[in-house]
């Protein structure tokens, strides 16, 4: 923890020479461009306000507001990029330090970190109403009895006392990007439907739209055209998902197709999470930091855990976006509640290749005396006949772990890896699954969505687990068949007890495949 | 009932002690900290653990001892780092709450017998105070059943965890003693979350000595 801590504020130190670097510059830029525009200025003028101020430096402080912020060339994207950000005090000193005329250019308005209205505490950065999540303590320095909120310390402590400041640029106008958009493949007709409304959407600013296509509709795919038009129009853009293997998996695609504007991916743990840029990749858990900030915010999965139960986290995503700004949800199992909603809505029944979904076959099987029964263990053999990669799917990161060693002993010539949330090598094992060096990966449900394997099967090991409800048993049976080589897989599910989960997806998954044939 | 370190609900039997437990901090069972308390033969001196109890290499070089002895409660291992961190530098006040009890035992078991004590908190300069909003030392001497008295102030210096062994053994006096508070006539026991060199403690009691104050003791949560 402590040589975390030294190597991030060496990291910091290290971040805060090459801004002033690059400030100084800017000044040194924007201070000859004065003298040009201050030669040009009638003489008389000059005299009146060489009046009002005597030394060089005021008058270069009461020139900066007249000038235009467009007129800041390049770097005044570190102006623009700050609009929206919420940042507490610490984080607005070292800013100030950054950027000399901050306060000129940016309005900066202190908000209290923790409101209470009536008898009801709720923290303005997270959101947070649970009374349980507050706790009391003594301040050293107001010497009251202040407050801090629990759900929001892993950013950093935020108590009572302090005061959160939200950025904003008075007058913002857009600000057209060069987006190099590099996508040449064609769309399905389906698909061009859906990239089209998301388009019209984008330009009409509508509030809200749902994205409801199937696992493997190619999503990703139809949001391109979307982004592109966002972009060159002049609006920032957010695709926020709750999943950090997904949004790992996103960033190496966006940046193929756009090639000339700088992408930051923001994630527990990224490099790039005090940066800002015009179109941000990041985890719905870090969209705490702005307010007001996005034209567009994409939401990938939106009924992904735990994006779909956690309150401020869907309040934190509603604030991060713009009064005027679109609200995109997609999703490929949208909860009842988002559907309820009755939002506009855009529906793809069929995956981007045309075959049908792999519907799953549940196998009522005991696992009392072994987790690996007899039964899958055949399953298993029969499989790696047809030379797939197998993934196996279990509910806990205890049972991952137990299983590991069963499955190895029983298939000494295969290469078996095990990842889960805690796992060291969590990235490293699926990048090498992707690859195709290891034949079986046991997961638990972090690799339920958003993530594609060429050509595989799906095994669920006690499907009748909470964990599995019926999104994560649609969205796990759609990892199977996903490519076009490779369009059908199998998928199992072994259980002791038939769920109305397992049920209700198997039945989604044909209701489905009617729905895509009908077309 | 939350978590103090997953923040999340953990489960609780309900039964008739806990209805009456008025409680609400804790840890669930898997964040639990595997903490090790200090048992067996230490260094009379620092309360280092020692296996034939003799004083160990540190305090035989130290000269000029103004501090009669100091104990611990805990080994300053990874799970108690993890724990003292997450208290000290992401500044949760609560996060040693659990183990108020066990700390105001393992204080009364070495400084029980001892007679009109008064703990002094090893102070934080007002910097870091501003920064942290409180002191972890005063924190865990507001844990122990004896009065408290904040009769030390310090000079704002780095932090001692950036600092190498050399630095902080070679650091001057940062410590001074508060204006306008009576010195209490018992014993003082000086109140600190670790002690790794023991500069720290040794400059607070050589500061509280040529105050006039003949026993010095000190205890800290880590060794």
């Amino acid at each position: 923890m402590l040589k975390q801590l030294d190597q991030s504020i060496r990291t910091l130190n290290q971040y805060i020479d090459q801004q002033w670097l690059t400030v100084k510059k800017l000044v040194i830029h924007s201070f000859k461009h004065l003298q040009s525009l201050s030669k040009q200025v009638p003489a008389q003028v000059k005299e009146s306000r060489k009046k009002n101020s005597l030394t060089s430096n005021e008058t270069k402080q009461a020139l900066q507001p007249r000038v235009p912020l467009n007129q800041l060339k390049e770097t005044d994207d570190a102006y623009l990029l700050l609009d929206g950000l919420l940042v507490t005090k610490e984080q607005l000193q070292l800013l100030k330090k950054q950027l000399p005329d901050i306060d000129q250019v940016i309005g900066i308005e202190p908000i209290p970190a923790i409101t209470k209205s009536r008898g009801v505490k709720r923290c303005t950065r997270c959101l947070n109403e649970d009374s349980a999540l507050f706790l009391p303590f003594p301040c050293g320095k107001c010497l009251k009895t202040d407050w801090y909120c629990l759900n929001c310390l892993k950013y950093e402590r935020l108590a009572s006392c302090q005061t959160l400041f939200h950025l904003t640029i008075r007058n913002h106008q857009p600000k057209p990007l060069q987006t190099g958009f590099q996508f040449h493949s064609t769309l399905t007709s389906h698909q061009q439907q859906a990239s089209d409304q998301l388009v019209t959407a984008i330009q009409t600013n509508e509030p809200h739209l749902l994205i409801h296509a199937v696992c493997g509709a190619g999503k990703t795919e139809m949001l391109f055209h979307g982004i592109d038009c966002a972009l060159s129009i002049g609006k920032r853009v957010c695709v926020a998902t709750p999943r950090q293997d997904v949004i790992k998996e996103l960033l190496p695609r966006f940046e193929a197709v756009f090639t000339d504007v700088p992408i930051i991916c923001q994630y527990g743990g990224s490099d790039d999470n005090h940066k800002r840029a015009w179109f941000t990749l990041c985890t719905t858990h870090q969209l705490i930091r702005y307010k007001a900030a996005f034209d567009v915010l994409i939401i990938d999965e939106v009924d992904a855990f735990p994006y779909h139960n956690d309150q401020s986290l869907i309040k934190q995503s509603n604030r991060a976006l713009k009064d005027t700004g679109t609200f995109i949800y997609l999703s490929a199992t949208p909860r009842p509640a988002l559907v309820k909603k009755r939002y506009p809505t855009c529906f793809v029944p069929v995956r981007y290749h045309g075959y049908p979904l792999p519907v799953p076959h549940p196998h009522f099987t005991s696992f009392k005396h072994s987790p690996l029964p007899r039964n899958v263990k055949t399953a298993i053999t029969n499989e790696r006949k047809n030379n797939r990669q197998l993934l196996i799917f279990v509910a806990t990161i205890k049972q991952a772990e137990a299983l590991l060693p069963h499955v190895q002993a029983a298939f000494p010539n295969l290469t078996i890896e095990a990842v889960h949330a805690s796992s060291e090598n969590r990235q490293g094992s699926i990048d090498q699954f992707r690859l195709q060096t290891i034949d079986i990966l046991i997961t638990t449900t972090i690799l339920e969505r958003g993530v594609t394997f060429p050509s595989v099967d799906v095994f669920v090991l006690q499907a009748d687990h909470d964990v599995f409800d019926e999104a994560a048993l649609v969205q796990i049976a759609g990892r199977a068949g996903r490519s076009k080589r490779d369009p059908t897989g199998s998928v199992h599910f072994y259980f002791e007890t038939y769920t109305k989960a397992i049920r209700k997806a198997i039945k989604a998954i044909n209701k489905m495949n009617a729905l895509g044939e009908r077309l | 009932m939350k978590c103090l370190i997953c923040f999340t609900d953990c489960d609780q039997v309900v039964s008739w002690r806990s209805l009456g437990n008025r409680q609400r901090l804790g840890y669930c069972a898997d964040c639990e900290p595997k903490l090790k308390k200090l048992t067996g033969l230490v260094c009379p001196d620092c309360g280092r653990s020692m296996l034939a109890g003799e004083v160990c290499h540190d305090c035989r070089e130290r000269k000029g001892k103004s501090l009669s002895y100091n104990r611990s409660l805990y080994h300053y291992d990874e799970a108690c780092k993890e724990l003292l961190a997450l208290c000290k530098y992401r500044y949760h006040y609560h996060a040693l709450t659990p183990l108020k009890r066990e700390i105001n035992h393992g204080f009364l078991q070495h400084y029980g017998k001892l007679k009109r004590v008064t703990l002094v908190p090893v102070p934080v300069s007002t910097e870091r105070m501003e920064e942290r909003l409180f002191n972890q030392s005063a924190l865990i001497a507001s844990m122990i059943n004896r009065p408290v008295l904040a009769l030390l102030d310090k000079h704002h210096t780095e932090k001692q965890a950036l600092k190498t062994r050399k630095e902080r053994l070679d650091l001057a006096n940062p410590f001074y003693l508060t204006e306008g508070n009576p010195l209490p006539k018992g014993p003082i026991v000086l109140i600190d979350d670790v002690y790794t060199t023991g500069t720290t403690i040794h400059h607070a009691a050589n500061v509280l000595k040529t105050a006039g104050i003949s026993e010095i003791y000190s205890f800290t949560l880590a060794r």
